[in-house]
């Protein structure tokens, strides 16, 4: 988790001294849509499951130097257990002559939310989802239209992306139970006497297809 | 090129789909337990007991009041001792660590603590130089876990474990709001000098010391010297011990018992009045015993009441009047008031002159006192509660001024 939270740190870092530069420059945006492929593990068994899931992502970003973009990503993950919202950083490079096809490389980073996951919450225990942050890196292509200005583009990558679903029992005390941000160390948050924990770490290979303008 | 890159682009789409990689799960399950730590005597006995540079209380355990001084128990750790010549300014003094150490009682400038099995003699007529007199050991050996020959104890830690199955809270951990053995704290919550929920109290040259189920008696004559006389049995149950006029008053959760202590070597039970199943504070006077009844933790199938006995025929006690309560916990009764602290709802006071209109006779409810237990003292009613140790001035019963409180780091939880 440090980890993670020290490439977060890094990334917003440079990423702001690079748009700061970036001034009347021009602007990109991507739009794909996606499949995420990988392997589920099955909970307390050693059985594996494959899994597809759908994914869309959204860039919009600043040249920063020519054929670099730097801007912001978001998106939406529809994992087996969760649905994920990621809300990043991403840039965007691009190998090739004006005018045809280019090599394109990208890397999305930033932190999944659960925001579309209802926490529940009787008298004696709280269930809720946790994101976390996540890495995307992907190679591909972008083949301009013939007419217009734009591009459609495919590309392959992987994405790592760490999620949490989590049960707690109230301590049935004069505290109330608070869900803490998940910056915070304590292992039990105030007012539970217990938590229930199950951590997945998705790994996947993500093939998209988008349009570039 | 067009095509070409159409065809990295399948070749791309197609790899994901027979390739790719592996999800990684785990569950964990964290609680809060608490966790038995053994402990030889022989090891205990030789810590320093010499007090130490003031400390914060962290749990209130029981006071008590002797002099200008104001005793505070750090159960399981040790007595926090505070000048209290000002109550508005109470300071903290220093803190005399005793492992184990739940209870206290103080008579004629000698401190009596226990210390696990063992019983300590503390001389404190200089409160600056406070030493150990006496240790009488192998006293309270109920705590002796047989089969070991130690002792244990319970220290409140947060484990986390790898689950094989989803975990299913209290089914076999030991809670710490549930098990009365394991939390100390929660057991030795809140008492007094006298005050109505007691473990240690003495009488006539004698200290008595209650558990759950024994009455141990201590000729304390020569105050430096205790000597360990007997245990005597009392059955299960019991939490509460208040002496007056020769006689002890012993409450259990399932009734009071009523011990005949004109000889304190050797108490003789005269009556027992019996009630549901209920924690069981109680204050009395020559006439009349208070008892307050409380459903919670402990107390399961209780009810919230205060009982008003008649106790002038200590072989007969009669119930006068019952009166409904919210959730009361500790009483105090100074003169002719009574003062009930109802847990989470607060504090009553009342007029006990007339003990059969005690609740037409209600001086304040004052709800924002939260509290488990209160003590009449010489010089302020000292309420124990989730504030802390605070101090009142009570010298007009029907308005009392708050003088000050002790901040105390892990308040008590009323439940």
């Amino acid at each position: 988790m440090r980890f993670s939270k020290l490439i977060f740190m890094f990334l917003i870092s440079w990423c702001s001294v690079q748009l700061a530069a970036a001034q009347e420059k021009a602007t990109l945006t991507q739009l794909e849509l996606g499949l995420l492929s990988g392997k589920s593990k099955i909970l307390w068994s050693e059985e594996f499951e494959n899994r597809l899931d759908f994914s869309f992502s959204a860039f919009h970003g600043k040249e920063i130097k020519p054929n670099h973009y730097l801007g912001i990503h978001l998106g939406y993950d529809n994992y087996p257990n969760v649905r994920i919202l990621p809300i990043g950083l991403g840039w965007r490079g691009f190998i090739g002559d004006d005018i045809g096809s280019k090599l394109m490389g990208g890397l999305n980073a930033g932190f999944g939310t659960t925001f579309l996951e209802k926490r529940e919450r009787t008298d004696w225990s709280s269930t809720w989802q946790e994101g976390g942050v996540y890495f995307n890196p992907f190679l591909g292509v972008s083949m301009p239209a013939k007419k217009g200005n734009w591009a459609l583009t495919s590309s392959i990558g992987y994405k790592w992306q760490p999620s949490s679903y989590l049960e707690g029992s109230h301590s049935q005390s004069e505290t109330p139970p608070k869900i803490h941000p998940f910056w915070t160390r304590a292992s039990l948050p105030e007012g539970f006497n217990s938590l229930n924990k199950v951590s997945t770490q998705y790994h996947s290979l993500i093939f998209q297809v988008g349009i570039l303008f | 090129m067009k095509l070409f890159h159409l065809k990295i682009a399948l070749v791309l789409l197609a790899s994901t789909l027979l390739f790719s990689c592996t999800d990684e799960v785990n569950a964990t399950y964290t609680f809060r337990t608490m966790m038995p730590i053994y402990l030889e005597m022989k090891d205990v006995r030789t810590k320093s007991l010499a007090p130490i540079p003031a400390q914060e209380i962290e749990n209130p355990g029981k006071i008590y009041i002797y002099n200008n001084y104001l005793l505070i128990n750090e159960p399981s750790k040790g007595i926090h001792i505070y000048d209290n010549k000002n109550p508005a300014n109470p300071i903290n003094l220093s803190f005399i660590p005793i492992e184990g150490n739940v209870d206290l009682a103080i008579n004629s400038n000698i401190l009596y603590a226990d210390n696990y099995v063992d019983l300590l003699a503390f001389d404190i007529s200089n409160i600056q130089n406070i030493r150990l007199v006496k240790r009488v050991e192998d006293v309270f050996t109920h705590l002796y876990q047989h089969s070991t020959g130690k002792i244990i104890t319970f220290k409140d830690t947060v484990l986390t474990i790898d689950s094989p199955s989803w975990e299913y809270d209290g089914m076999w951990t030991v809670r710490p709001g549930m098990s009365l053995l394991a939390n100390m704290a929660k057991a030795s919550q809140s008492y007094g000098t006298g005050g109505s929920m007691a473990r240690f109290t003495l009488m006539d040259g004698h200290l008595f010391a209650v558990d759950q189920n024994t009455l141990r008696v201590f000729d304390v004559e020569s105050p430096a010297e205790p000597k360990f006389l007997k245990p005597i049995d009392l059955g299960w149950g019991i939490e509460t011990i208040f002496p007056f006029d020769q006689k002890l008053f012993i409450g259990s959760n399932r009734g009071l018992h009523i011990y005949d202590a004109s000889n304190p070597a050797a108490p003789k039970r005269i009556a027992i009045y019996e009630h549901v199943l209920s924690c069981d504070p109680v204050v009395v006077n020559e006439d009349y015993a208070f008892v307050t009844l409380r459903s919670g933790n402990f107390c399961v199938n209780g009810v919230n009441e205060l009982h008003v006995l008649d106790i002038k025929d200590p072989y007969q006690p009669k119930l006068l009047k019952a009166y409904p309560m919210l959730n009361p916990h500790g009483l105090g009764l100074a003169e002719n008031y009574l003062y009930v602290a109802e847990g989470k709802h607060g504090l009553k006071s009342f007029n006990a002159s007339d003990v059969l209109t005690i609740d037409k006779n209600q001086l304040e409810f004052l709800q924002s006192m939260k509290s488990v237990d209160l003590i009449p003292g010489p010089k302020s009613l000292i309420v124990i509660g989730p504030d802390g140790v605070c101090q009142y001035d009570y010298s007009n019963p029907a308005k009392l001024r708050k003088l000050s409180c002790i901040q105390v780091s892990n308040p008590i939880e009323v439940s």
